[in-house]
Order: C-alpha cells, then structure tokens, then sequence
C-alpha cells in the first residue's frame, strides 16, 4: 500500500511541476486619454527614486558578455543612476534574433515602459495598434536637446517622424553623417604593387592590369567574402547600385528603381563574366565568408580584393605576425571608363533602431521616460553613452578630448570589447555615436581606408539609397512580402548564372522580360508610394 | 423461464460495459495516475498549440494577437502554390528527400549487418566507435568542413586533379550538390543509425542460424534468410517513420552549404520560405506552409504504412 501512495505523491509532484512552468499573467491594456502629468525638471539626476521604468534593448546596448544582469554591468548601472531613477533593465536571451524576440515581448500583453529595436518600417502601424505612444505633443517639451538635434538636419526630422508626422522615437545617429557606414571598400597590396612597379589602380581598366599582372606573377584573383560582395560590390564603376541582392535605389528624378533591372547592371556582370572566364575572378566567391578569405590573404591567393575595414585590420595583424611584408591598404572605388563613380557602400549615418515609449507607459511616468530618452542627446549623456563615467574609463587628454583609461586599453579582452562594458554607443543606440569612438576602436590602416573609401565619395555614399526610414503600412508591407521574395531568388540566381557564364549575356533582354513578368512593376509602384509619404513629411 | 435467461444475460452484457469500465479504473488507477502527466503534457504543448494553426487563414500580427489579426482564407495558400518557384521547390525537396531515404536509409542496415559479422570484439568495438563519431560534430563544424574540402584547390580538387580533372568549387556545379548532401550526411549519421538495427540483431534468436548452417547455408543465405526477415518489423518501422518525415528536408544543413548558383537543385520549400521570412515576420505564410507540409507527410506515412500492411504483414498501426 505505501508502494501505491509514493508512485501517487510523485504523480502528484510531476503534475505540480508541470503547472509550475504555465505562466499566463494578463494585464488588461491600459487605455487612459495622453495627458501627461509635469513634474518640476532641474537637470539631471531627476530624483525619481521611487519610479521605476521598464527599459527593453533588443540589440545594440545589451549587456556584454561578461556580465549576467544588468547590476552587474557599468554602464546599465550607471546610466540609471546619472539619471536619478530606477531602470528595470531586461534583455532578450543571448543568440535570439532581435525581431523574434520582440515579437515574442509584443505577443506577451504585458509591454515594458521603454522598449529599443528595429521599429522604424513599422512606427504608424504600431501606434495605430496602440503598442507604441505618440509624443509629438510633449517632444519639444520634454525632450528638448533631442528636439533641437533633429531640427538642425532635415534628413534626420523626416527619419524620427511616421508618415502622418508623429513623433514615437529616439534614434542612432553617427556623428557626422554617413562616415562609417561606408566601412567597406577594395583593398589592395601595396607592396606587390610596388615589386611590379604598378601604379595604383584608380580606373576600371587600371584594375583590370593590375588583375592580370598579380595574376600572372602571384597566381592571385579578385576575391571578397561573399555576405559583403553580394550587396553593392562596384556596381557604382558601372552605373549600377546592385550586386545579387535586390537593390532599390532612387534615381535623379526621386523615382524608385531596381539595381537588377537596369541595363548598366548588364555591364557590371559583364564585366565580373570577363574577368570569370580569365580566371582573374576567385572562383570560390560565392561560397566565401570572412574567414575563408582572410586565409586566401594570409596565402597570398589573393592581392586585390573587396571587403571591410574590421577584416583589413585583421589581414594587417596577419601579415604582421607571419612576417610575410604583406601591406594591405584601402584603394578608392574605381572609377568606370567614363570617369564616373555612381554610388559606393555606404549609408546616411542613420540607423533603423529607435527607442520608443509604449501604452504601458503610465501618463505619471511620461515625463520621466522622455527626459531618461533625451539625456543622451545633452552634451553630457552624448559623453556618457559614448565613453562612459568620467574618471573610470575615460579622461580628458592634453588637447581636452576625451581618452580611454588603462581600465579599457588594457582590458584583457582587447579594447573593442571594453569599450561595449562602459558605453552604450559601440554598436548601437538610441545616441549619438562620436567619430572619436571609431578612431579609437580601429587601426590606423582601416581608419585611413575608411576615409579613403567615404571622403571623396560622399556625395554618393547615401543619396541614391532607398531610405531606411521609410514607413509601410499593413498592406504596403503585405504586398511586398507576397510579391518580392521570388524575384530576389531570381535576380540573384541569375546574377551567379550570368557572371560564371552558365547563362549567355545575350539572353539579357528574355531576363527583363522576366523580371516584368514577376510584377516587378507592382512593387516599383507600392515602394514609390511610401517613398513618396517620406518625402512629404 | 427462458425468456428471463435470456434478459439476465442480457442485462450481464449491458452491466460488464460499465463493469468493464470501473473495474479497469480500480485495477489500474495508480498506472493512470502516473499516466496522467504525460497526457497534459501532450494535451498542452503538442494538441493545445495546434490552435495555433488558425493563423495560416489569417495575416497575423505579433500586436493583434491570434484572435484579433484578421481573416484572409485560403491566401497564404494560394499565394504558395502560385508561387513561381513552387513546382521547382516541390521538385528539390522530393528528389533531396527521396534520394537521402534511397541511399541513407539502407546504410546504416548495411553497416550493422556488417559489423554484426565481426567475431573480433575488440575490432568490432573500435568500427562501432570510430563510425559513431561523426555524429557529434555540430552540423555547423561538418558543413564548414564540407565547404573547405570542396572549395578551389581544396582537398577534392587536388584529388581529382590527381586524376586529371580540373580544379573547381565543388559546391557551385548543380550536378555535384545531391551527391555532396547525401554522402556527407551518410558519414555523419551511419554509425549512429546502425545503433538500433545492432540491437535489434542481438534479439534473433541465435539457434536459427545454428540449425542454418548445420543445412548447409553459406554466410550470405544466412543474412538473407535468418538476420534480414529477423530485423524486418524495426526495419519496416523505422521506414514508415522516415516516410513521415519526407517533407521535412533539413534547411539548416542546406542553408550552409547552398549558394545562389545551386538554387535550381538546392532551393527547397523551408529555405524559400526561411528568405520570404528574412523581409518581414511572414508567421502566416510560414503556418500555411507547415501546414500544407504536414499534410503531405501525413498522407505518405499513411500510403506507407498501408504498403507495408500489405506486404509484410508488419506496420506501425
């Protein structure tokens, strides 16, 4: 019998644990009017103790991987305590894809106060579903310094409006504009250059000698780590804006292309084709990744090649370390046989994350939220988020500008990943990132890449990019999904035909007519229409 | 005093239903008991979620929720089976399912009636193990490895070239990719599927083959004759279990080792669908698609299993 009653007990026990694991706690939303109560500012801490807010961070500035919660980690800690108020601070698990955790937070019922993603396609949907508050009302109010940085650009006032014109979000900005969102570029080897007395190559046909010369004495070709060729690779030499992936561009007339539509795509592919057939073009390039081609360079199979700033310092370290005389510099896009250069890799040094305030957001606390927001856009929060606490890991230097402490340069794991555990700026926030981070956080070689690559390509660097900060509505956003997804496999199937040669070139025009025939027109059109909504706000 | 016989027995028949029933209970009530968690357990988490299919008729929205995001029928289908690519997905997916069922299926038999023939313990365990291990390399590791060997001047290459072929990425010729999926996936799965057939060996009865030889049957026609029906019910099983499963191509190993070049032979449904999901959370679109999947599968496991019944008087149900 007490046989029966134990094997009973732990029936009961299993049952329980089970019921242990079911959690279904439902608010109900709120739904108050937006009136915002005003409480009395006097500048940073804001002695609001006794609030707490709920703060989500999808990416960007979540917690390095050295510290499991937020008490732990410097800049978490500090930043609430520089604001004067509570922050409950929560993070999706580490290796979750940020859009599927935040749609996982949005199906929860339960919203934090504060929530930093990727929302910026979406922002009227989301306040029209009553998930994200509108602030226009109370934005010059109480978030004064954020309001004056927007109105000095109007690219970046159209990017933080919705479409109707509302306010919802505080974004990431690179100082300065678009300076290192063009991070990638060619690269060459200098010093093969100099052994075979080469110039460096500036036009198409320059680089096509240099190709054949490294070819024939090295036995090298053109290579690049495929994840960073297939977006815009040097398209722009051609007159194109598009490698594989489906490109969408503006034109001279604020129209709405395709990259792949357009006959000068015809002469980028023809070209990578004739290069292909001379066995000058690595024949691996559509299977490389970073690591594949870092140890093409590090072989000297390759001494022409495309690819990031980040990996020409880590080629440069190669180099260095196998004593090989390998200088790898950065090398300017080149420029077509008509001397011109239509875009390069690059972007408006704005990103698509933003930090918004949701419903759950008590009117009491609006305040509280909008002025925690505006703090890093105040001269001091800008160098709080980029550095840091002043006298922990950062000091002013002998010319006044703000330098790293021993705390970070000498951090045992190297000084980019210290730099993540005071600062909130290295990846992304919603702040403003200082150019002087970059500098920091790179070589010398690759800043000087950088400024290769971007200074005398400015002007084309971000203006002929279909802006990030476009908002589609539901069905918008529903069409686009239903129509692009099979021609992208298209155009980018047939780019890997046409350049090995699989496909002729001839049938260039019966690939247009395809093209059309997969309602390339539909989207064209449903594009221009939010386009048209962003130029309009 | 028949006719009252005859509605006692009645009535005996009528009571034992529920007798039956109440008699069960109180002999059995502690097994059900113990039972009873692992029926939540399935009643939550495999019956409960099934709800969720609702949203393969309906354009869901993370924000709306399942009750509130709004109908649309049969779109998420029609948009699916009007896909451009849908022949061609459907053509992949079978011919990467079919070709792994034709050519992994019958290895790992193979591998256990070999090493079943093995006296030698010692050499027999050291088969055992070194053919097990390839399973615990990451699928990540093993593709990575793949993509190496068969890059420009990889380890392939060189060997064909040895041969007098021509140096090239392996992983970029439509012809190479079946071959590529299924070999690497024999090696990296044959000793870990032998497990089950190797165990079920050591159930046949051993006097069988004692009385075959003493008949004078070779090697062969004891494998033939004794081992092979002898492992035929966990054979049969097993097939009809991987015939439910036909649709279910793994995308993660194709996702790794596929490029844009392959896309004719490599494209498969889930890795069409992993792209489409890349835009925008296309959770309906990738329900319906799950769907139409399962009942795909569930048609061919049927088809199998009454096959099977037909055939060799064994089957799942």
């Amino acid at each position: 019998m007490s046989k029966k009653i134990i094997s009973v007990l732990l029936a009961g026990f299993m049952l329980s644990s089970l019921l242990l694991g079911c959690s279904s706690s439902k608010k109900p939303s709120e739904t108050k009017p937006d009136t915002a109560t005003e409480t009395k500012f006097s500048g940073y801490p804001m002695n609001a103790k006794d609030t707490t807010l709920t703060w989500w961070v999808g990416q960007g500035y979540t917690l390095n991987a050295a510290y499991a919660k937020a008490e732990d980690s410097p800049f978490h800690k500090e930043l609430a305590k520089k604001l004067g108020v509570k922050i409950d601070w929560q993070f999706p698990t580490t290796g979750t894809d940020p859009k599927q955790a935040m749609n996982l937070m949005l199906a929860s019922e339960t919203l934090p106060n504060i929530i930093f993603n990727d929302i910026m396609t979406d922002s009227d949907r989301y306040i029209n579903e009553g998930v994200v508050r509108d602030l226009s009302k109370y934005m010059q109010k109480y978030s004064p310094a954020y309001y004056k940085f927007l109105q000095s650009n109007k690219t970046y006032d159209k990017y933080m409006k919705t479409d109707s014109g509302k306010y919802y979000g505080y974004g990431f900005f690179r100082e300065g504009g678009g300076w290192n969102d063009t991070y990638q570029g060619p690269i060459v080897r200098q010093d093969w250059l100099d052994a075979l007395n080469l110039q460096v190559p500036k036009t198409i046909s320059e680089f096509d000698k240099v190709l054949k010369a490294f070819k024939d004495k090295y036995g090298a070709t053109f290579t690049a780590p495929w994840s960073r060729f297939k977006q815009g690779g040097i398209s722009g030499t051609f007159g194109s804006y598009g490698s594989s992936d489906l490109i969408f561009y503006i034109d001279g007339n604020n129209k709405v292309q395709l990259a792949q539509g357009q006959k000068e795509w015809k002469d980028y592919i023809a070209k990578l084709n004739e290069w292909w057939k001379a066995s000058l073009l690595d024949q691996d390039l559509l299977t490389n990744d970073d690591a594949i081609v870092r140890t093409k360079a590090l072989n000297g199979k390759t001494g022409l090649a495309y690819s990031s700033m980040g990996q020409l310092s880590n080629w440069e370290a190669d180099g260095k370390k196998a004593n090989n005389g390998a200088k790898w510099v950065g090398l300017d896009y080149p420029k077509g046989n008509d001397g011109k250069l239509a875009m390069v890799f690059g972007g408006p040094g704005i990103g698509s994350v933003v930090s918004a305030i949701t419903k759950s957001c008590p009117d009491d606390k609006l305040e509280i939220a909008m002025r925690a927001l505006d703090y890093a856009y105040t001269e001091e929060g800008n160098l709080y988020w980029n550095y840091g606490t002043e006298g922990v890991s950062w000091k002013k230097d002998a010319n006044g500008k703000p330098a790293y402490t021993d705390l970070v340069t000498k951090d045992p794991n190297g000084l980019n990943d210290a730099i993540s555990k005071y600062g909130g700026s290295t990846w992304s926030g919603s702040c403003i990132q200082a150019t002087a981070l970059l500098y920091m956080k790179n070589t010398e070689t690759a800043i000087k890449a950088n400024d290769t690559w971007f200074y005398p390509n400015e002007a084309v660097s971000s203006k002929w990019k279909y802006p990030s900060g476009v908002s589609l509505t539901a069905d918008e956003s529903t069409t686009l999904t239903d129509l692009t997804n099979s021609i992208a496999t298209y155009s980018s199937e047939m780019f890997a035909k046409f350049v090995t040669g699989e496909e002729p070139l001839s049938n260039f025009d019966k690939y247009l007519q395809q093209l059309d025939k997969m309602n390339l027109k539909k989207i064209l059109e449903t594009r221009q229409k939010a386009y048209d909504r962003y130029l309009a706000r | 005093m028949e006719t009252r016989i005859i509605t006692d027995v009645a009535q005996i028949k009528k009571k034992t239903l529920r007798q039956i029933l109440s008699r069960d209970f109180k002999l059995n009530k502690y097994k059900y008991l113990i039972i009873l968690p692992v029926i939540i357990y399935l009643i939550l988490f495999a019956y409960k979620p099934m709800y969720g299919l609702i949203i393969a008729f309906k354009e869901y929205r993370p924000s709306l929720g399942f009750t509130n995001s709004p109908w649309v029928g049969l779109k998420q289908f029609k948009n699916f089976f009007g896909d451009v690519y849908f022949w061609r997905l459907i053509r992949n997916t079978f011919s990467i399912s079919g070709l792994d069922i034709l050519f992994g299926f019958p290895a790992p038999i193979i591998l256990a009636l070999l090493l079943n023939e093995i006296k030698v313990m010692w050499l027999r365990r050291t088969v055992q193990t070194i053919t097990y291990m390839p399973y615990f390399i990451s699928l990540v590791v093993a593709c990575s490895l793949v993509k190496i060997y068969c890059q420009s001047n990889g380890l392939f290459s060189q060997i064909s070239m040895s041969f007098g072929g021509q140096d090239q990425n392996f992983l970029m010729k439509n012809d190479n990719f079946y071959p590529i999926y299924i070999i690497s996936g024999i090696w990296q799965h044959i000793g870990w599927n032998s497990i089950i057939y190797l165990a079920a060996l050591s159930s046949i009865d051993q006097e069988q083959y004692e009385a075959a030889k003493i008949d004078g049957a070779g090697r062969f026609k004891q494998i033939f004759h004794i081992t092979l029906p002898g492992l035929l019910p966990t054979i049969t099983i097993l097939f009809i279990l991987r015939m439910g499963g036909i649709l279910n191509v793994g995308y993660e190993k194709i996702l790794l080792l596929y490029s844009e070049a392959i896309y004719e032979v490599a494209d498969v449904i889930s890795t069409y669908v992993y792209r489409k999901g890349i835009l925008n959370a296309a959770y309906s679109y990738s329900t319906a698609v799950g769907m139409f999947n399962s009942v795909v599968n569930i048609f061919f496991l049927m088809l199998a299993n009454t096959i099977s019944k037909k055939t060799t008087e064994s089957s799942l149900y």
